[in-house]
């Protein structure tokens, strides 16, 4: 209790108890503080950069000096009055939706299986098998998609030509394009993604299993009421996260993948940005840095919504 | 205890600051005002050393392009000769071609600018910072130089070799004007030119393989030498015979087993130019007409057209292999090479797609003609001779006389010898005493190729980096391959066209447009050619070829032959 200014010995000792407790904290807090610190440098300074979204940048004037755009919204008209802007934004969203169904689900899948393998070394020989394609890097993997599905020598017409099929480049075709991307991408990274998942399970208490076995439940009901809720939780939150970053599909697999037979399909905001940044005479700095701005905001949408729907539903949420 | 404690938190706290801190002005950029001595610069060099452009060494420095193939400019031979005769010191600030305009911009950026930005200069980005005055002209007589005083022009004052060259338009023989192609609108030269006059690489070259054209004419086949194919008809008629015959005699024949393969080409690039040329165009952009009445957009034209309709027989014909479009590397069109398959393909050289052991047997054929033109034969100069992006200097850098200097010699015959092959009798011999040809001095110890040994002395394999690739000198390489190359490559020498004059410039503002529009509208073309070719779609059907042109214009390829054709009739009236 105050009384007249002065502090009474309960006041004291709790504050001294602060004191103690800031002390210790301070420590914690300088552990923090690089992390904090490459937050700051590196995510949030370098948003100022969005500004040349709404200016006619050129890098002599540079980012601040640089004149406002006649219209303010000039760049982000331009991107949205493009004739191919419907068709960016919809291969954009098939890609991603298409993998997002196949890489939340499969993955769960496999860690499921691997979970249902006892003898230890048969389970961990399957998990390294199923996660080392991850370590292929893209180039070589879409090399040996081109390789494989070559007309006349590749592995797939080679076994096509002897059931009898037809020769077909599936590289050049517009109705494959996106189950090879997906699925290539499964192959890549099926088991990489599995191991959050088998370690999610592996955390699972041995005794309602044990119950549920006493209860006369069998392998797929132990599966269905024990593994698969234990898992959910996780499995939402990839599923926000992957939601969130729906537009950032990632450039290099697709630009690399596009052939001129499969533009219609594969044209996406990312390889269209590579394009129009890279692959001209003059760099399009404002017109990209409005087209990311379009898109980390979509993306920033899509986050919130899917959070909400998954807090609504599931009550699982980011936060 | 209380100061006790604090001390050691405090000194964490400031060390983790200088942690955090400190490295972040380790990379701020340095600053100028280094001792600037306006007295060490010789402008005659002196009397021992005509080269020599400083008494005691300066250090310029310089931005330039690189590719994997170039090792470190400073290890360059060209470079360290360079400094041993002018007493400059060279610091190179290297930027990868691959996110070279993301380094250039960040370098304008920053204000942290070299004394040179050599090769690879945009005529874009000339034109939109010449408002700004952020770069020195060559030509300015009134051109002073804070720290140095009165300059005047940099060309008539320290660059006589290039002076000369300008006056006499590099005694070359061609249409464009060197003077009219550096010089911008308000008639100044921003840029010293890139020059390249050496015919092998003007253009594409299309091979075909006479050997096997002489099999099938010996079996009876009705078809023309490689000299003789004039017309698209021609061309068919030969690729038909390759098709149907077994000209590589590896007894692999008929419908379903025959192996060679009439053309092969990576994504149909330059074979889309050749068979264009053939009806009246050698590009599938805007172009200027044969008349130079205007520039048009050749995809909607009738004469594409007809392309699209030979295009359709190639494919529907299976003259061409069915993974054109997925050939994205020469490596990948060179393996069908390798295996002795390919009839006629388009390459920089032979012996590039289908190796040493069958490259005598290829000889180049055209331009052609068609039926729908009957004009004079034409070919796609993919490289003008001049070009303003050999090399600029920043305004701000005192060292603009040294820059000139160095510039000059390297237009000399010394510096195109430095660029080209090396330093006279340590990497190339003339031959005779009248110098009519030279021979390359390879180390025996050397166990890559020629053109990796030539990376390590100068920058230009790779990336074509250059100021001046001079055929007096390069065509004289004593070479059997080379020597036919050249010879080979200046059958096209007459009927060479750049689709846009390489003088005429646009506004900044046009310049942008036209980005937006062409990255668009290339996709779109590139796509529905795959679709004619292919047989979705049908060139001679009237619906299928109005449905293309409306798209066409829906992605508003009226406006973009318009912004063309203003910033033609501004050239052509200047």
């Amino acid at each position: 209790m105050r009384k007249n200014g002065g502090i009474s010995a309960e006041d004291a000792a709790g504050n001294v108890r602060k004191k103690k407790r800031g002390i210790k904290n301070v420590s914690l807090l300088l552990i923090m503080l690089p992390t904090v610190a490459y937050i700051v440098i590196f995510h949030y300074l370098p948003m100022g950069g969005l500004i040349i979204a709404f200016k006619d940048y050129n890098s002599f004037e540079g980012m601040f000096g640089s004149p406002w755009a006649g219209d303010p919204l000039k760049h982000f008209k331009n991107f949205v009055t493009l004739p191919s802007f419907w068709p960016i934004i919809r291969n954009t969203l098939v890609l991603s939706v298409y993998s997002i169904a196949v890489y939340t689900v499969l993955p769960i899948v496999l860690a499921l299986f691997i979970n249902e393998v006892k003898p230890k070394g048969y389970k961990k020989t399957i998990q390294t098998i199923s996660y080392a394609p991850y370590f292929i890097s893209t180039v070589v993997a879409v090399g040996m998609l081109f390789t494989f599905s070559n007309q006349e020598s590749g592995i797939f017409n080679t076994v096509k030509a002897f059931f009898g099929g037809e020769r077909t480049n599936v590289m050049e075709s517009k109705g494959w394009f996106s189950t090879i991307y997906v699925m290539s991408g499964l192959w890549q990274g099926w088991g990489w993604w599995a191991i959050i998942y088998v370690g999610t399970l592996s955390t699972v208490d041995p005794n309602l299993h044990e119950a549920a076995v006493l209860d006369g439940a069998g392998r797929l009901r132990r599966i269905w009421s024990i593994n698969i809720p234990a898992i959910v939780p996780m499995a939402l939150i990839m599923l926000i996260l992957a939601i969130g970053n729906m537009l950032n599909l990632g450039f290099e697999k697709i630009f690399l993948m596009q052939t001129d037979p499969t533009i219609p399909v594969s044209e996406v905001l990312s390889t269209y940005v590579y394009r129009v940044t890279f692959m001209t005479t003059k760099a399009q700095y404002s017109y990209a840095a409005a087209i990311g701005l379009f898109n980390s905001v979509v993306s920033m949408v899509l986050l919130i919504g899917a959070n909400f729907a998954s807090k609504l539903f599931g009550g699982t949420s980011l936060w | 205890m209380k100061t006790g404690k604090r001390k050691p938190f405090r000194a964490a706290l400031a060390a983790i600051s200088a942690m955090l801190i400190l490295p972040a002005f380790a990379f701020l950029p340095g600053c100028g005002g280094k001792n600037y001595d306006s007295n060490n610069f010789l402008p005659n060099g002196t009397e021992g050393n005509p080269y020599q452009i400083v008494r005691d060494p300066v250090t310029l420095k310089i931005f330039v392009p690189v590719t994997p193939t170039n090792p470190p400019f400073g290890n360059l031979k060209m470079f360290k000769k360079l400094s041993e005769m002018t007493n400059l010191k060279f610091e190179f600030i290297e930027a990868d071609l691959g996110a070279y305009q993301n380094m250039r911009a960040a370098a304008w950026d920053s204000g942290d600018l070299p004394d040179l930005f050599l090769y690879n200069n945009g005529i874009e980005e000339q034109v939109s910072f010449q408002p700004f005055g952020a770069h020195t002209p060559f030509n300015d007589p009134n051109l002073q130089v804070e720290g140095v005083g009165d300059v005047g022009s940099l060309i008539d004052n320290y660059m006589p070799v290039y002076k000369k060259l300008l006056d006499e338009n590099f005694n070359i023989t061609t249409d464009e004007d060197a003077k009219k192609i550096a010089t911008l609108p308000d008639g100044k030269m921003y840029s010293a030119l890139s020059v390249n006059d050496v015919p092998r690489d003007l253009s594409f070259k299309m091979f075909i393989n006479q050997k096997w054209i002489d099999a099938l004419q010996a079996e009876g086949w009705d078809i023309k030498d490689a000299d003789g194919i004039k017309t698209t008809d021609d061309y068919l008629a030969v690729l038909r015979a390759f098709r149907d015959g077994d000209p590589n005699h590896n007894g692999r024949t008929g419908k379903d087993n025959n192996d060679e393969i009439g053309v092969g080409a990576m994504s149909v690039n330059y074979l889309r130019n050749f068979i264009l040329g053939a009806y009246g165009y050698v590009s599938a952009g805007v172009e200027v007409e044969n008349d130079g009445s205007a520039m048009t957009f050749v995809p909607t034209t009738d004469a594409y057209r007809q392309y699209l309709k030979f295009m359709r027989s190639l494919f529907g014909e299976k003259l061409i292999h069915s993974d054109v479009y997925s050939i994205s590397t020469d490596a990948q069109l060179a393996q069908k090479g390798m295996e002795y398959r390919l009839g006629s393909f388009c390459s920089a050289a032979a012996y590039l797609t289908v190796g040493y052991e069958y490259e005598s047997e290829y000889v180049t054929f055209g331009p052609l003609t068609s039926e729908y033109y009957a004009g004079d034969p034409i070919q796609w100069r993919t490289s003008p001779v001049f070009q303003p992006t050999g090399a600029v200097i920043p305004s701000g850098t005192k060292k603009v006389r040294e820059a000139a200097r160095l510039l000059d010699i390297m237009y000399s015959d010394v510096g195109c010898q430095l660029l080209a092959y090396g330093e006279e009798g340590v990497d190339f011999v003339w031959d005779d005493a009248e110098k009519t040809s030279w021979t390359f001095q390879v180390p025996p110890t050397w166990t890559g190729n020629q053109e990796a040994y030539r990376a390590t002395l100068t920058p230009h394999p790779g990336s074509g980096s250059g100021l001046y690739w001079k055929y007096g000198f390069v065509g004289k390489m004593n070479d059997p391959i080379i020597t036919a190359l050249n010879r080979m490559s200046e059958r096209y020498q007459p009927y060479l066209k750049t689709p846009v004059p390489p003088a005429m410039k646009m506004t900044s503002a046009e310049y942008d447009e036209v980005i937006l529009l062409r990255t668009d509208i290339e996709q779109q073309v590139k796509y529905w050619e795959t679709e004619f070719a292919k047989g979705s779609q049908d060139a001679a059907d009237d619906k299928d070829w109005s449905d293309f042109t409306a798209l066409m214009k829906q992605y508003r390829c009226e406006r973009f032959a318009e912004i063309y054709n203003g910033a033609y009739a501004r050239y052509k009236n200047a």
